[in-house]
């Protein structure tokens, strides 16, 4: 049974109903932003639960020590704020009275990866790296709407610090909402194939499955596995997959360095080697443009991906 | 209960000054220059102003008191032992390896410790979250800070007194240690950060300084703060020694980190039994 929608379609904003719907069922989540309240889809919070949401400034650093004080006083803070200004700005803040603290702050970071226009200060594609490395911290990449809101209420069960990739405004649906269950920590099977795995997190999930039918039309069927946890990893998961087809393609909007493909590749290093070939953006800061140009630009089509898969495929002969 | 009188607490952090040198020496070593300046201010607030009970230590009413600067945690442990939150008899295993006591606090070592303060000048953020907190559960006991001088040169400690103010936290009070002197040397020389209290009222607090070795100065100071109606948050600059009490330590920048041989300490106890004269 796939777990996929026939026909993916897009929706509008579904962060800002997801964020109200939880503060119904949830009088402890209280919602923190940093002057981007409309960017970040949190003022339908502000206008619901006004007593229970704090604009906090362009102040980060603060932001954080404030989420963790609400956290030790028994309340589930959520910042909200750009990936970059989440992770990258206040991080020894987020290292110390979240993660090290084991604290109850969540931090949802908009624009993941390559998805602003604004170029490289706004661009988070060291945020996966940046939260994967402090102990404690989970780390949450949704590919569609329907991930997206079940991660929402996953990580606001979730005693602990957690960072999630939030998207915002025009949303694909990939996932069926009526088939999918997210599960915080596990990864799910896409599609079943034998001579390749492709691991996905995030919006890229998409680019993985049209990669998949360029493999299909050359007679290569390949694995999806879409790794929504990128920590903790579900390394049995991929293992499993990796048995079965021998060779691994990782795909993320984030430099290969730090997030799934380094995950990916310690896993395989010391558990089962096997070759792996990493889609990401490489060691470089990219420029300011639309997606679709950076994308191209980096590396992160369809087109790259199949290629990837081919050379994954050779080396393992 | 009553509050003690500024006496019983000038008595009762002379008492702790004995203490602080006992464990310096017989443990090998601690910031006792810092812990001799603030210990005046950290009794005064610890058994006079925050309200908590020792054997339950959560107890939801409780007063929260944070230590910004983890450096400080000798007179705090001093201080929770003397109050009861854990025994005494700890204070011996200061710093030694797998000793909840440690060199800088850390939130759940020990019963009393609500914040990790080992990286400066993040508390007063924890405190304005937990202020926020307490107005949100409609729950009316206060956050206290404590901070040095050093760490008002950090841009979180303004994020946080801006913040504190938009708010209208008069739930806050803020204590600062002005000793004077940070890990380089004198803090007008390092980064001058002065005038200290005219920069909080800048940013809209009801702010105060006072002598911070003069009891009786400090909890005049307090009590006019801590009772006033001002729905401003509220800080008191108590401006201190280094190492007050024992005159080869005082505002003496060589001890930072302080070990103490058996001819120092038989000198610094006949100086802390002789006193000082706070005029």
């Amino acid at each position: 049974m796939s777990l996929l929608l026939e026909k993916p379609s897009t929706t509008f904003a579904p962060y800002r109903e997801a964020i109200v719907k939880l503060g119904e069922r949830d009088v402890r989540v209280v919602v923190l932003g940093a002057d981007l309240a409309n960017s970040t889809e949190i003022d339908g919070f502000k206008e619901r639960f006004p007593e229970r949401f704090f604009n906090l400034g362009v102040a980060e650093q603060n932001a954080v020590g404030i989420a963790a004080g609400m956290a030790f006083e028994g309340l589930v803070p959520i910042f909200h704020s750009f990936g970059v200004f989440a992770t990258r700005r206040p991080y020894e803040q987020v290292c110390i009275q979240a993660a090290m603290e084991r604290s109850n702050v969540k931090l949802v970071g908009a624009l993941p990866g390559l998805s602003s226009r604004l170029g490289p200060t706004h661009q988070a594609i060291d945020d996966l790296s940046l939260m994967r490395t402090l102990p404690n911290m989970v780390v949450v990449d949704p590919a569609d709407a329907t991930e997206m809101v079940q991660a929402l209420d996953a990580i606001a069960a979730h005693d602990g610090p957690c960072y999630m990739r939030m998207m915002r405004r025009e949303v694909p649906v990939i996932f069926d909402p009526g088939k999918y269950r997210f599960v915080l920590g596990r990864a799910v099977e896409v599609e079943a194939g034998v001579d390749v795995t492709i691991l996905t997190t995030g919006s890229m999930l998409a680019v993985a499955l049209e990669a998949s039918d360029m493999l299909r039309e050359e007679g290569k069927s390949a694995t999806i596995l879409h790794v929504p946890t990128i920590k903790p990893l579900d390394g049995d998961a991929i293992l499993d997959c990796i048995r079965v087809t021998g060779c691994a393609v990782t795909v993320e909007n984030h430099l290969i360095t730090g997030g799934l493909g380094s995950a990916v590749a310690e896993l395989l290093a010391e558990e089962r080697p096997a070759p792996l070939v990493r889609v990401g953006i490489e060691d470089r800061f990219a420029s300011a443009g639309t997606p679709e140009y950076l994308f191209e630009m980096q590396g992160l089509c369809p087109v790259d991906v199949a290629a990837a898969a081919a050379v994954a495929m050779q080396r393992r002969g | 209960m009553p509050r003690p009188t500024a006496e019983a607490l000038r008595a009762r952090a002379a008492k702790h000054r004995e203490t602080l040198v006992d464990v310096t020496h017989r443990t090998g070593g601690a910031y006792l220059a810092q812990a001799l300046s603030s210990i005046d201010l950290m009794t005064a607030l610890l058994h006079g102003y925050v309200s908590g009970r020792p054997k339950e230590p959560a107890w939801p009413g409780r007063d929260r008191f944070l230590l910004s600067p983890g450096h400080y945690a000798l007179p705090f442990y001093v201080c929770l032992a003397d109050l009861g939150y854990f025994d005494a008899k700890l204070l011996d295993t200061f710093k030694e390896n797998g000793s909840p006591v440690e060199l800088a606090t850390h939130r759940g070592t020990l019963p009393g410790i609500e914040v990790s303060g080992g990286s400066l000048a993040q508390a007063l953020s924890v405190g304005v979250g937990m202020a926020l907190a307490a107005r949100l559960g409609k729950r009316t006991h206060r956050v206290f800070v404590m901070m040095s001088d050093g760490e008002q040169g950090s841009g979180q400690v303004w994020e946080a007194a801006t913040a504190a103010a938009h708010f209208g936290l008069g739930n806050m009070v803020a204590v600062v240690d002005r000793n004077g002197f940070q890990v380089d040397g004198a803090t007008r020389d390092v980064m001058n950060t002065d005038p200290l209290v005219d920069r909080y009222r800048a940013f809209g607090w009801l702010a105060e300084e006072c002598d911070g070795n003069d009891m009786s100065a400090v909890t005049a100071a307090l009590d006019g703060l801590v009772e006033s109606e001002d729905p401003r948050p509220r800080i008191l600059v108590g401006n201190t020694v280094r190492g007050k009490g024992i005159s080869f330590m005082e505002a003496n920048p060589a001890f930072h980190y302080t070990r103490m041989d058996d001819d120092m300490l038989g000198e610094a106890r006949a100086q802390l039994e002789a006193g000082w004269d706070d005029a």
